[in-house]
């Protein structure tokens, strides 16, 4: 495999870092072969990408499950357990793109699923006795409200309602400025 | 899915709406644990953020740009293997950032329906969240350890229907100084017009080198959404020239105290001072922290709104600067009339404090028809969403057959809110709804039962807009008519000519007083026995001179009616508040006597000299510099010589002798305005007891100095013919002896 492919997973990295350059085979014990093969298409097809910077996780626009590209979306067009796999090998082996495909589409086949069907799609056995299942409804009962618009505006006003504004540490930078100045 | 270990399985959860966060809690145990890890919740507020609202903005939006490829085709087919028809629309991309694109929509209603209430609906939650949704946000850690997800699921419920926002203040807990023991930070929270806190005074060089004041007051729950702070800054209207005490900037920070974390309420702990203050990091963590706002001169209030939602569990307020100095010892000064923000507890152990303040609660009422209103009718603050979803649809009023309907029906609304809250507040309950007429007047009855805060605050406004769309209603009938003429051109020809042939054009239709809401409000008020705040004055006032019967009655006296009838009466039984607003309405409309009244009592300085000059009681008015200006001679002198130029020597030497009775010392400005030589003032006219201080003391005692004043304007005007001015003709001859009422004071003569 090139270098630069192998670069693509920070463990592989700096595994070639510490290793120097040679033709050693890396043991990868958690890996099996054929989820190997389909992490290495992955990573050949990506290879000229950018590499994911350890602070992209703060960048709010890479948190949205649906910009998959086309070949992504075919790519992990793979039943239940590989892709759980997958997921698992991203992460073993630190391919953060990879890892974050393997999760959104995970979390867009739960996307609008009741828990049912969420259990019915991944084998869960639900193991709440019948009091308990009302407890937990009850507690997300929210969640279970029609869901009409402004409901769920109001859901994201809670979600901003718990962040600080940006913009106006700026602004106020901006006042100082203009203070300054004039 | 039970294969991932748990930071994979919440690392995929945080790529979900709550809702379906809520599914997947529901499906088995350990997901359920997961669920409601807080490092979840932590990363949602980070990052979903956006997510969630470019979705929304995406479901909603009506057109389709065309498939952009987004969606992953696995979605789709698990739709369809799920048997739902439902077709995912790819999702636009919606930029948060330009928010201004659309305008506000064409079918904003007039006025004064931009007005209307929309108590508690949903639209009002969602125009705030849009507004609130347009500035990109971070998070910082400030939540509460171990309650994130509580926290945020009773936020969630708050912020789907808001209670109603109320004054959470609950107490002012710290202040940087305090000019007296009266004039304290608890002075900020009462409604009283003459209630205030001051800091110290402090003499600079320059005024913005004056030391921060700050103020913190403590929420009334332990976590408290902030919506807006309102601050008054004070004008001292019993002070000379009024002066404004206001700071060059402010700056509100909002937060958690560290003991809130450990479930201490904050107004419980002990506030050391202000090293408590200037080390945010230990004691007081400010969450929110605002710009400067600069404060205009003469500014009387700033209203700030913190661009996002912004809780916490105090207020602090710090000031910059000091524009204001005190006539009397020429220091600086800040000073705060009144402090209010409003907003909503948001803590679920918090309803028991919420049920106890139902009395402020009532502020909320007019507060978010207020709120819908400013949205509405401002462009800068446009939506970035069609103004079509929000419900009801306003659009509604505009429909032909509808209109009256809708009307009511939002009446019908206001007035259930309204009775709702009065349940609660006073357990007052059983407003029925048959009609428009009998709601508002079942509401006038109630309101009248409220203490008068909850009147004050929010009744007045209701009643007004009540009045107003009655006068719509009647306005419309009377156009009815109108249109059906116009659409018969017979009639329309008669119409015309009758229009033409009438000389005066017709009145417009005139509320009766049984169905003016405004006349039950007041006649209940001043049956009540309760004090006219001064907003309630100033209604009053406007409402009488609106009346077409007063512009025709025109005179000093406000024209005899039965509203201003009443006015006089509480204005006799000195049961309204006075201040400098009240008076000016009355003078603008036209009853002199009334606004001294009112500004005397109320204690206005400026608006009392210019009363006293405007009807030439130059005693009275000297007396009162000398009581109320630090200043006054320097005043006196420079007021005599305006007297002097702009109504001549006679007015000048009335002037002259008032002072000259008044403060003996004064006289050699006195001479060298009216041109006379001191020495021969000093020859004629003599103080028996002493210089200044014998004429000074009896100064109050009304002097009767005609003669005198006579002899000055003889010498005004030898000085006129002199220097070729036509001077006014003098009264009386040059006196031989001066007479004095009193005895007190012997003026000898020539």
């Amino acid at each position: 495999v090139d270098k630069e492919v192998a670069d693509r997973s920070v463990l592989l990295k700096n595994m070639l870092e510490d290793v120097g350059e040679s033709d050693k085979p890396i043991p990868l014990p958690n890996v099996t072969g054929k989820v190997l093969k389909k992490v290495i298409t992955y990573c050949e097809h990506h290879r000229n990408d950018p590499l994911p910077q350890p602070d992209d996780d703060l960048d709010d626009t890479k948190r949205r499950s649906d910009d998959i590209d086309d070949w992504d979306a075919d790519f992990i067009k793979v039943d239940n357990d590989q892709l759980f796999e997958l997921i698992l090998a991203a992460n073993y082996m630190d391919i953060k793109p990879l890892l974050d495909l393997g999760c959104k589409t995970v979390a867009n086949m739960i996307k609008g699923k009741t828990p049912e069907q969420i259990r019915e799609m991944f084998n869960i056995e639900n193991d709440f006795t019948p009091e308990e299942e009302e407890q937990i409804r009850k507690e997300n009962e929210y969640v279970s409200l029609p869901l009409d618009d402004s409901m769920m505006l109001g859901g994201i006003a809670c979600l901003l309602y718990y962040s600080l504004c940006i913009a106006n540490q700026s602004g106020c930078q901006h006042y100082h400025r203009w203070a300054s100045e004039s | 899915m039970d294969l991932l270990p748990p930071e994979l399985q919440c690392r995929i959860l945080s790529f979900l709406h709550p809702r379906d966060i809520g599914h997947v809690a529901q499906s088995c145990r350990r997901l359920s644990a997961i669920a409601t890890d807080p490092s979840l919740w932590v990363e949602l507020a980070t990052r979903g953020v956006l997510l969630d609202i470019e979705e929304q903005n995406g479901l909603r939006a009506e057109e389709i740009d065309g498939d952009d490829g987004d969606l992953s085709p696995r979605d789709s087919d698990i739709n369809l293997q799920n048997g739902k028809s439902r077709h995912e629309r790819p999702l636009p991309r919606v930029s948060l950032r330009a928010p201004r694109e659309i305008a506000v929509p064409a079918f904003i209603p007039d006025p004064p329906f931009n007005a209307t209430a929309e108590y508690g609906s949903k639209s009002t939650v969602f125009a705030e969240t849009l507004v609130a949704s347009r500035l990109k946000l971070s998070l910082r850690d400030w939540l509460p350890h171990g309650t994130e997800k509580e926290f945020f699921q009773a936020l969630y419920k708050v912020s789907t229907s808001p209670p109603p926002s109320f004054d959470i203040l609950g107490r002012g807990v710290y202040q940087s100084s305090a000019d007296h023991d009266s004039q304290s930070i608890s002075a900020t929270l009462d409604d009283h017009p003459h209630a205030f806190w001051s800091s110290t005074g402090s003499d600079l060089s320059h005024p913005s080198e004056a030391p921060r004041e700050t103020l913190v007051y403590a929420f009334v729950g332990q976590a408290c959404v902030v919506q807006e702070i309102t601050v008054q800054w004070f004008t001292a209207l019993f002070q000379l020239g009024s002066p404004w005490y206001g700071p060059f900037w402010v700056r509100f920070s909002v937060g958690y105290h560290e003991d809130s974390e450990n479930d201490i309420r904050v107004h419980e702990r002990s506030w050391t001072g202000p090293g408590d203050l200037q080390t945010p990091s230990t004691m007081l963590r400010p969450h929110y922290v605002s710009p400067y706002v600069p404060v205009r001169t003469e500014q009387a209030v700033t209203i700030f709104k913190p661009p996002t939602f912004v809780s916490g569990s105090y207020l602090r307020i710090d000031m910059y600067g000091r524009s204001g100095q005190q006539p009397s010892d020429m220091k600086r000064y800040v000073v705060i009339g009144r402090v209010q923000c409003l907003g909503w507890t948001s803590s679920t152990s918090d309803t028991g404090t919420l049920a106890s303040l139902g009395r402020s609660s009532a502020k909320a009422l007019a507060l978010s028809a207020n709120r819908i209103h400013r949205l509405l009718a401002d462009p800068s603050t446009s939506l970035n969403q069609p103004l079509k979803s929000l419900d009801p649809p306003p659009r509604a009023i505009y429909s032909e057959f509808y209109h009256r309907y809708e009307i009511r029906a939002r009446d019908a609304d206001v007035v259930q809110a309204l009775a709702q809250e009065m349940r609660s507040a006073s357990s007052q309950v059983g407003v029925r709804f048959d009609q428009l007429r009998s709601v508002w007047s079942t509401c006038a009855g109630r309101a009248m039962q409220l203490s008068s805060e909850a009147r004050s605050t929010r009744a007045l406004p209701l009643f007004l807009e009540a009045r107003s769309r009655q006068m719509y209603q009647l306005h419309q009938a009377s156009e009815v008519q109108d249109v059906f003429l116009t659409s018969n051109p017979t009639a329309r020809e008669e119409y015309r000519r009758r229009r033409a042939g009438n000389a005066e054009p017709s009145s417009p239709p005139q509320l009766t007083p049984e169905d003016d809401p405004t006349e039950y409000y007041f006649r209940l008020l001043a049956n009540s026995g309760l004090d006219v705040t001064e907003k309630e004055g100033v209604a009053m006032i406007e409402l009488i001179s609106s009346h077409p019967s007063f512009s025709t009655t025109r005179s000093t006296q406000l024209a005899v009616t039965p509203q201003s009838a009443r006015f006089r009466r509480l204005l006799s039984e000195n049961r309204i508040v006075y201040g400098k607003e009240l008076g000016d309405t009355l003078w603008k409309v036209g009853d002199f006597g009334a606004a001294s009244t009112v500004w005397f009592r109320g204690n206005v300085v400026d608006r009392c000299i210019s009363c006293f000059l405007h009807s030439r009681n130059y005693s009275p008015l000297i007396r009162f510099l000398q009581v109320s200006a630090p200043n006054a001679q320097a005043l006196i002198v420079s007021m005599l010589e305006r007297i002097i130029n702009r109504r001549g020597y006679e007015e000048g030497s009335r002037f002259a002798i008032a002072v000259l009775s008044a403060d003996w010392s004064l006289r050699h400005a006195v001479c060298q305005a009216i041109g006379v030589e001191v020495r021969e003032l000093e020859s004629r006219v003599r103080p028996p007891m002493g210089g200044l201080f014998g004429l000074g003391g009896v100064a109050g005692v009304g002097v009767d100095l005609g003669d005198n004043a006579a002899w000055l304007e003889e010498e005004g005007k030898r000085r006129d013919v002199v220097e070729g001015f036509q001077a006014p003709a003098p009264v009386g001859v040059a006196g031989q002896r001066t007479s004095i009422k009193s005895g007190d004071v012997i003026f000898d003569d020539v």
